[in-house]
């Protein structure tokens, strides 16, 4: 064979290729607009239906009556975009209806998909619809190898609303595979007041630093009061700063008057700087005169962040407390400057 | 039969209010834009407009606040559907002329009986 013809019939091949490429993709664009074009007059079907349905008093499952898998896509695909927007009986309906025409199980089969994208979206929409039958499949996607995969089914176990998802909400915030903090939080904080109990075993026997922390916190931010005197523990005993100073904050939120004492101790006693400046907000919060003493003491410490936090809260601890900030804002003790800026905040906000 | 209007970008929502309200018995009109949600206001003369906040072009206050400066004797109640929940938003809905407001998600049933109440009271 010369170079020739060797030439030859590698340009022949070489344009068959293209030309055998050429027709694929333009197959593939024609089957891609097809599939669209027909789930577009499918959804042209099924909206009105959902709607019509969504629009009666009391519409059951059965009556919405779709006769194919692709009109089955296609309720999921406007049920889930409608799930978001809507809250009470209409809400629960959309939930009800997805369960009856099996939407929500095929949706926790999809958290096993191969692609990320799949189990993402498998795991939102299981959260939105509140399937609480699929807690064991989220939970498992807490460990998924996806970050953002995740993240998303923490937020989907906390929209299930139910405080068996608890414990594994916080065992996420930790290991190779940990998901934010934040996202943990949002998700416990979504699951509200039932949580709390879970929240509290988690300060009392957890390892972690950071689970023992955001336990703390969380309990302040539901109103937890039954916590009080695991978290007045907390703040006397536990090892880490970090949690000690989220027990104060939390006994702040909570308002509870029995724990002034433990606080003022621990605004004289501690010896980490972040605790004093959390129990000093804390007071604040409570605005007890009881505390007046330590905070007073805490004004003087020459420690611009902890004696500004102590005036602020002598400010909230009525006309005694003011009294001391004037007196001491007229002296050249320490503390004055902070009493100043303090007694300045408090007549800007009158 | 009373005629609503509903003003919102969201086709969902638009879509499933003109379902609701129709089954109802009312008439409605929807507009998409807050543009041309206060020209059909001022055209179709409607006895009840839903109102979203955050649109293009208009915002649900800013067509609120044209209304009530057009208006002499008759005073077209309002509902202001939004996501903004915060307390100050709330103020600035009402101080804009609002008359009634709900925050999203919201819930349709409970719309429906505030269209209806709001409707009563204007009669």
């Amino acid at each position: 064979m010369t170079l020739a013809s060797t030439f030859g019939a590698a340009l022949w091949a070489v344009t068959g290729l293209l030309v055998a490429l050429t027709l694929l993709t333009a197959a593939h664009k024609a089957l891609h607009a097809a599939r669209e074009r027909r789930q577009r007059r499918i959804e042209a079907v099924v909206r009105p239906a959902l709607l019509a349905f969504l629009a009666e008093d009391d519409p059951q499952p059965a009556d919405l009556d779709l006769h194919s898998r692709a009109a089955d896509h296609s309720l999921e695909e406007l049920a889930s975009g409608l799930l978001t927007k809507l809250r009470g009986e209409d809400r629960r309906v959309l939930e009800r209806l997805l369960a009856a025409h099996g939407v929500l199980e095929r949706a926790r089969r999809r958290t096993r998909r191969p692609g990320p994208v799949g189990r993402a979206r498998a795991a939102e929409l299981l959260g939105a619809a509140a399937y609480a039958d699929a807690r064991p499949e989220l939970e498992r996607l807490l460990s998924d190898h996806e970050p953002s995969v995740r993240a998303t089914a923490a937020r989907a176990l906390g929209k299930l609303g139910d405080p068996a998802a608890v414990p594994a909400l916080l065992a996420a915030l930790e290991g190779r595979r940990a998901v934010p903090a934040g996202v943990v939080t949002m998700g416990l904080l979504h699951i509200g007041p039932a949580a709390a109990p879970a929240l509290e075993t988690g300060l009392r026997t957890s390892e972690s630093i950071v689970v023992r922390s955001i336990c703390a916190e969380l309990l302040g931010r539901l109103g937890s009061l039954s916590a009080a005197d695991e978290l007045m523990g907390a703040l006397r005993a536990d090892g880490a700063c970090e949690v000690r100073g989220a027990a104060a904050r939390a006994l702040g939120r909570l308002g509870v008057p029995r724990a002034v004492a433990p606080l003022e101790a621990a605004l004289i006693e501690e010896q980490e700087a972040s605790v004093r400046h959390a129990t000093a907000w804390a007071l604040g919060e409570l605005g007890d005169s009881r505390a007046f003493a330590g905070l007073a003491g805490a004004l003087r410490s020459g420690e611009h962040a902890l004696a500004r936090r102590a005036a602020d809260a002598l400010a909230a601890c009525g006309p005694s407390g003011m009294a001391l900030l004037r007196r001491t804002a007229a002296s050249a003790a320490p503390g004055a400057p902070e009493a100043r800026e303090t007694l300045a905040t408090v007549g800007a906000s009158r | 039969m009373p005629r609503i209007l509903v003003v919102d970008d969201d086709a969902d929502i638009r879509d499933m209010l003109r379902f609701k309200l129709a089954k109802a018995g009312f008439e409605v009109h929807t507009e998409e834009d807050g543009e041309t949600g206060l020209a059909a206001a001022r055209q179709i003369d409607p006895d009840l407009i839903l109102l979203d906040w955050m649109m293009p072009r208009l915002t649900g206050p800013e067509v609120v606040r044209s209304l009530r400066e057009d208006e002499t004797e008759t005073r077209v109640p309002v509902i202001l559907l939004t996501a903004k929940a915060q307390e100050t938003d709330v103020q600035r809905g009402f101080a804009a002329g609002a008359d009634d407001y709900m925050s999203k998600p919201f819930s349709p049933r409970e719309l429906m009986s505030r269209v209806q109440a709001l409707l009563a009271r204007a009669s």
